[in-house]
């Protein structure tokens, strides 16, 4: 009975660590007025990431929705873990700041596998810019 | 678990290691948002993402790397070093030539792993296999002029 139910309780908390916050978008502003290397005003820093789990590295199961960065909301057997989604994110947000360009763009994307043997697999990308006026 | 299930989960598992080594990952004009990039003339046509890994002996000798050959991405090469920043930034430099457009904000990232070593949780100074990957992400800028030059 007792085992019954903390094996619940893990699995439960397996699944929410899971499901939670695949797509975020963090911002910092605050500036003070300073200059970046560029002569243009830095509006904002942004970091997008979006996260996914895949079977065996290739069959998604659980990805971040990229329409609905910062909300918890997880999309099923879908790729969103992509570039293209995390451009459109960063762009997004950098609108959102009135910029009018993007400065010191970058992507890394990272695989982990051994926490499951490597039969599901946690694909992580990371594009960070500064947006600028 | 039977011999029927293991074998070919074993080999699925090789497959899936030794696959795909290089990969290539860009997104179109239409992600930006109509953005360019600060410092540039002109408008931003593509975000590049370029990785390419490979597994070591004792982090020196290359056993498998993701060959960066033309016509040859994709596959891998045996006991052979792909995996610096030449090869990968031949990749970068080949799809803006091809594409007519300017390399701009070339951002490199160099990791390296121990896969497998001697005693486990030492760390990794008695490291057997090494896993080694380098990333270049970039955005291809379409240039104003003809020339490709700022003007």
């Amino acid at each position: 009975m007792k085992k019954t139910f903390t094996s619940r309780c893990a699995f439960s908390a397996f699944l929410l660590v899971m499901l939670t916050g695949c797509a975020t978008v963090h911002t910092a502003s605050n500036f003070d007025g300073t200059k970046t290397n560029g002569a243009r005003t830095p509006r904002a820093t942004i970091s997008v990431e979006n996260y996914g789990y895949y079977l065996f590295g290739v069959v998604p199961l659980i990805a971040g929705n990229p329409l609905c960065p910062n909300e918890n909301i997880c999309m099923m057997f879908s790729d969103t873990v992509t570039l293209q989604n995390n451009q459109r994110m960063l762009s997004d947000t950098a609108h959102m700041f009135n910029a009018r360009a993007l400065a010191n763009e970058k992507t890394t994307i990272s695989w982990t596998g051994s926490f499951s043997f490597w039969v599901i697999w946690r694909k992580v990308m990371h594009t960070s810019a500064v947006a600028v006026q | 678990m039977n011999n029927f299930v293991r074998t070919p989960l074993s080999v699925l598992f090789l497959l899936l290691l030794c696959a795909g080594c290089v990969s290539v990952e860009r997104t179109n004009r239409a992600a930006f948002k109509q953005l360019p990039m600060d410092g540039t003339c002109g408008s931003a046509e593509r975000a590049v993402h370029i990785s390419n890994y490979g597994y070591y002996f004792f982090n020196v000798f290359p056993i498998m790397t993701g060959s960066t050959r033309n016509g040859e991405i994709g596959s891998m090469n045996w006991f052979q070093d792909d995996v610096t920043l030449p090869d990968v930034q031949r990749i970068l430099v080949n799809e803006g030539k091809a594409s007519g457009t300017l390399v701009t904000q070339i951002q490199p990232l160099r990791s390296s792993t121990c896969f497998f070593s001697a005693i486990p949780y030492i760390g990794n100074t008695l490291g057997i296999v090494w896993y080694k990957e380098i990333q270049l992400s970039a955005v291809l800028v379409k240039p104003e002029n003809t020339t490709g030059l700022p003007q």
